[in-house]
């Protein structure tokens, strides 16, 4: 076992000054956006009108598949290729709606807790241990069973609970911010602390924020897309990934493309963001402080 | 020392009170009414005045609360409107299900991640490096609940190779707690690779080698006891993590009697009291484990005492 | 360098991989077992605290009743009964029990264990599912210990929808205490409880030495397997591939598609009921929108909607069209009754009404009924090419129900709804019918007073044919104001391993009469 361990050469096969480029996941990325931007134009159908006497028709390269549905059709005639186009929309939406609402909200608190310290930072600080302890997924059912599942139901889950990381991240580089000289300098010039906060500091620390937005999009996707599966999020008729999943799971045993291509248009999406998420940190955050 | 341990004990505790309390006012103040949703369609307008008596639906919403509350100390959070036994001894009764399927996936995935990354960091760009990194990739962008239906497909149902759902031979842990270890395994894999390149390249690791301590203790002894501390943060939330989020996914696929499942039904049942103690159940869990890492970390580490 | 390495992990992947699916072997059940799969964990052992018709089908096993559904017929016939006499036309029903029934326990079954589980079930506290029911006895009077009487306050004609009660032990229940009564019940049926796992299964057992005496008109049978398992599994599709892997024997509740793949395995015998009179319709909300109460738009959508299409395309057949809140196999089901679909017709009468083109009118579905957000897509399509505009809405359950019982607007317009099958409509016109009805979507309909006292004297009435008249002229009134449509009833499907067979009671609307059952090897 032992010469595993022996220390041999490394061989780097990076190409020397850079670092290489994530040409898969630009790729799977350009399809994802390219659907989201022309869902209209390219989609062959409209995705919420189903013919019901073209219900199930499987993909084309099967046996009763046929060129008009080109993925096949779901079991109210809808065309399944245009509603994955669409459900890119609704991917985007909720996942963006997301990191957005909880982004602003960790940012700023952030901000505030680096920046003033003291009794401010401590409360802030505490605050997100507590929130942590909270599964976000518990939230959720709260909500859901109390306000009845839906996509504003998981974007306000998920946008309440998901503060804390964005909140201690961004604490960490305006601590290390607000000493540097620009800052004592704009202080010295008498500027409030809300305008060093926010035209001094954040802009310092947007690299960070869009690294981190970049490799937590995948996984957020993931996960609205498995609430809607467990139906505690979007319902139907929207066209969402994780709800044709769970539309199509009923009938995995005869029409398995139903859950198939659904799940591999999440698996693309994810695998373009994570792609070029892990690029990004690594040509903008050398130190790996997000790691 | 003793300071620090009362001081996360009281937040500890706060934090459980906290989430009693929204807990309470989630569940009373939504637009569904408990009585509403018990009864039974052919039930009564008396029937329902007698199911508010017997709740104490009827009266203020401060009473209700702090017996609410009076209750929770006792350990009594509602009767299940489906089981009509106590709430807690239904999660009880369920737990040990999820607890077990819980460890496998953790022990897989602490094995799996922690030998991939080790082996891929000192390893760069060898075969395991690279099939380590597929993993990992392949673990973060695979949704588990969609390779969950595959798996049914694939081996229960074209094959027949594995059972396809309910907990009883061995055989029925295969594909769940897979499922379940996906992630995790991707999220190890990952942070103990980049641990391990990073420790591999520091001083006290060179110092080690010119030395001359064989490669074996090098790595595992210099480099790895340097490089698990993020790691082992990262283990423990994945571990409440699994009794948490996954199981609800997971068990809700493959039939497994826990109690991701059962709040699941309980949800889908309308059985509130089921709900609302799983929620407060895990936060418990969370909480508790929470404190424990800190206390440890506190033990370990003596700079984090006087932050 | 590295390929011992390699080697080794592959190996050690494949013998870990043969060590697992060594326990495969043992998957196989023992031939005289009987597993069943249910969607829902039942709620309760206890015939007391029965909730449900899925409670009905498992707890029920373990009792026998003083009235039971013939296995063959579906019509109702003493098990413990031997006679039922009608005394001072039907506020006295004088019962006498055959003698040879035994507990569990050994104990004899008296008219005094009828007495004890017809009070505890009419308990509130124990929320029994007919508890409300059994409020129309005034009292019970054990004449001697295989004599009974019932004292109702006034006659009741659905009398015989009370009498299917599982009998409980009076004994046990003093000397077992109210916890192990609870949950480890004995009754005097053909099998006994074993066990139960919440959430898992639940255990019964064929007792030895049954059957114990002879019924006149019930066909009393040796039980031919050795026990039967209740195995829960919530998903549809999990549960439908545990009886293709042999997991499972006898599934029911299968849905229309999920049958094309079952009818490809030979293993797999599949069987149908049209009896099941479960009913999905449209209820329309006056108390909404004053619209709603509209007599024309009523006819609109009732003409408008192509219910035979919805059958073929969302449950592929496996249905058939109604026209009114009645199924098949109940008293006052008049076949002549039948709603043309015709968009022509829709049209004129959409004309007629005071609906404004363009007004979105809310349709609400819950996801309890099976389909539903399909069935709900193809009604906005059929509304919409008649010239109604809807929007859908889907809403968790407990807040629909509640919505629905305090009368809330946020129901919307009009409302997808479920109801379980009954043999009898009495109580399904009580809770929807009736102006003062918890359920009634229509509370001042012009004709109220008269289709209220209808309501009421029909109950009374002891002539069949005299009643059924009375409920056709009920429903006669409801068609004509037109608020509100029926669709459609589903027939149920169940499937089960060709090593057993089992046909389904007719009449019956939940998993009857589980121990006739019969192994087929």
């Amino acid at each position: 076992m032992i010469h595993l361990f022996k220390k041999k050469k490394k061989k780097d096969t990076r190409p020397k000054g850079g670092i290489r480029l994530p040409y898969v996941g630009f790729f799977c990325l350009g399809i994802f956006f390219l659907a989201v931007i022309f869902a209209d134009v390219i989609a062959p159908y409209d995705p919420q009108e189903g013919d019901l006497f073209s219900s199930t028709i499987p993909p084309v390269w099967q046996e009763e598949g046929s060129l008009a549905h080109i993925l096949g059709t779901d079991m109210l005639g809808r065309d399944v290729l245009s509603r994955i186009i669409h459900g890119s929309r609704m991917s985007l939406l909720i996942s963006v709606g997301c990191i957005l609402f909880y982004g602003s909200i960790g940012v700023t608190l952030g901000l505030i807790s680096g920046f003033m310290g003291g009794r401010t930072d401590m409360v802030i600080m505490r605050m997100a241990d507590l929130w942590l302890s909270l599964p976000a997924i518990i939230v959720l059912f709260m909500l859901a069973s109390v306000h009845g599942p839906s996509a504003k139901t998981i974007i306000l889950t998920f946008g309440i609970m998901g503060w804390p990381n964005y909140a201690r991240i961004v604490r960490g580089e305006c601590l290390s911010l607000k000493e540097r000289d620009f800052v004592r300098l704009a202080r010295v010039a008498g500027c409030s602390k809300l305008r060093i906060m926010f035209s001094h500091i954040l802009p310092n620390i947007m690299n960070t924020i869009i690294i981190m937005a970049t490799i937590e999009i995948g996984g957020i996707i993931v996960l609205t897309a498995s609430m809607s599966f467990l139906g505690l999020g979007t319902q139907p008729p929207s066209c969402d990934w994780g709800l044709m999943l769970a539309e199509g799971r009923q009938y995995i045993t005869y029409a398995s493309w139903l859950v198939t291509f659904p799940g591999l248009a999440i698996v693309i999406t994810v695998l373009g963001f994570n792609l070029t998420g892990d690029w990004l940190r690594e040509i903008l955050d050398p130190k790996q402080k997000l790691r | 020392m003793q300071g620090y341990i009362l001081k996360r004990i009281l937040i500890a505790m706060f934090t459980i009170f906290a989430v009693l309390t929204v807990v309470f006012f989630i569940f009373r103040l939504g637009p569904a009414d408990p009585v509403a949703v018990m009864l039974p369609p052919n039930a009564t307008p008396q029937d329902a005045e007698n199911l508010t008596k017997k709740f104490g639906l009827d009266q203020p919403l401060m009473v209700q609360y702090t017996n609410y509350l009076k209750n929770a100390f006792k350990g009594d959070f509602g009767t299940s409107f489906r089981f009509n036994e106590p709430a807690l001894k239904v999660l009880f009764e369920r737990f040990p299900a999820t607890l077990q399927l819980g460890l496998v996936a953790f022990v897989i995935s602490v094995l799996v991640g922690l030998s991939v990354g080790i082996i891929s960091a000192v390893k760069p760009d060898s075969f395991i490096d690279r099939i380590g990194r597929l993993v990992a990739l392949a673990g973060m962008s695979l949704p588990s609940f969609w390779v969950g239906v595959m798996l049914i497909l694939f081996f229960g149902v074209t094959l027949r190779w594995l059972p396809i759902a309910g907990k009883g031979t061995l055989a029925h842990y295969i594909m769940p707690s897979f499922c379940m270890s996906l992630y995790p395994i991707a999220l190890i894999t990952r942070l103990s690779r980049s641990s391990m390149l990073d420790a591999l390249k520091s001083d006290y690791v060179v110092m080690a080698r010119i030395k001359g301590v064989p490669e074996f203790y090098v790595i595992l002894v210099h480099a790895f006891k340097n490089a698990s501390i993020p790691v082992l943060t990262v283990i423990f939330g994945i571990f409440s993590g699994l009794i948490v989020g996954s199981a609800v996914v997971v068990e809700y696929i493959f039939s497994w009697p826990g109690i991701g499942r059962l709040v699941m039904e309980s949800y889908f049942a309308r059985d509130y009291p089921v709900v609302q103690v799983f929620v407060i159940f895990v936060t418990f869990v969370v909480v508790t484990m929470n404190l424990i890492v800190d206390i440890i970390y506190a033990y370990i580490d003596p700079r984090i005492r006087y932050q | 360098m590295n390929r011992p390495i390699h080697h080794q992990t592959v190996m050690a992947v494949v013998i870990c991989t043969i060590l697992f699916m060594m326990p495969l072997s043992a998957l196989a059940g023992s031939d005289d077992s009987v597993k069943v799969g249910l969607r829902y964990d039942p709620s309760t052992v206890n015939i007391i605290e029965i909730r449900n018709g899925n409670d009905i089908a498992v707890v029920s096993l373990m009792h026998q009743p003083l009235l039971a559904p013939h296995p063959e017929t579906g019509d109702r016939v003493g098990v413990l009964a031997k006679s039922f006499e009608i005394l001072e036309n039907g506020k006295k029903i004088r019962v006498k029990m055959y003698p040879g029934a035994r507990f569990h326990t050994g104990d004899p079954v008296t008219a005094h264990d009828v007495k004890f589980t017809y009070e505890a079930c009419a308990n509130p506290q124990n929320a029994n599912m007919i508890a409300g029911l059994l409020d129309e006895i005034e009292d019970i009077e054990v004449v001697d210990d295989h004599t009974l009487i019932f004292h109702f306050w006034e006659s009741y004609a659905p009398w015989e929808e009370l009498m299917w009660l599982g009998i409980s032990s009076k004994k046990y229940y003093e000397t077992a205490g109210p916890e192990k009564f609870r949950s480890h019940p004995v009754g005097s049926g053909s099998l006994r409880f074993v066990e139960r796992k919440i959430g898992e299964y639940i255990h019964l057992e064929a007792v030895e030495g049954y059957p114990l005496y002879e019924a006149e008109g019930y066909p009393f049978e040796k039980i031919r397997y050795k026990d039967i398992k209740f195995i829960t599994v919530p998903d549809d599709m999990t549960r439908l591939a545990m009886l293709e892997t042999g997991e499972l024997d006898l599934v029911g509740e299968i849905l229309p598609h999920q049958l094309k793949r079952l009818q490809r395995n030979k293993q797999i015998n599949i069987k149908k009921s049209d009896q099941v009179p479960s009913l999905f319709g449209l209820a329309c909300l006056p108390k909404t929108d004053p619209i709603m109460g509209d007599r024309n738009l009523g006819l609109a959508i009732r003409h408008g909607i192509n219910r035979q299409e919805m059958v073929d395309k969302i449950f592929l057949g496996e249905g058939y069209p109604l026209y009114q809140f009645l199924s098949r196999v109940e008293l006052g089901y008049d076949p002549s009754v039948v709603v043309e679909f015709n968009p022509e017709i829709a049209r004129a009468f959409l004309k007629k009404s005071d609906y404004k083109p363009g007004t979105p009118l809310t349709l609400t579905y819950t996801s309890l009924v099976p389909n539903a957000p399909l069935i709900a897509a193809l009604i906005q399509k059929y509304l919409k090419e008649i010239g109604i505009t809807t929007k859908l809405q889907q809403l968790e359950e407990g807040t629909a129900i509640t919505y629905t019982r305090n009368r809330d607007k946020r129901l919307g317009h009009i409302r997808l709804y479920g109801w379980p099958g009954n043999r009898d409509p009495n109580i399904r016109m009580l809770l929807t019918l009736l102006s003062t009805a918890p359920y009634a979507a229509v509370t001042d309909r012009a004709r109220k007073v008269e289709i209220d006292n209808l309501i009421l004297l029909q109950a009374r009435e002891m002539d069949k044919t005299k009643r059924a008249d009375m409920i056709k002229e009920i429903f006669k009134i409801t068609d004509f104001d037109a608020v509100g449509t029926v669709l459609f009833g589903l027939n149920m499907i169940y499937a089960m391993n060709e090593r057993i067979d089992y046909t389904w009671t007719p009449k019956e609307a939940y998993f009857p009469n589980l121990h006739t059952i019969k192994l087929v090897k």
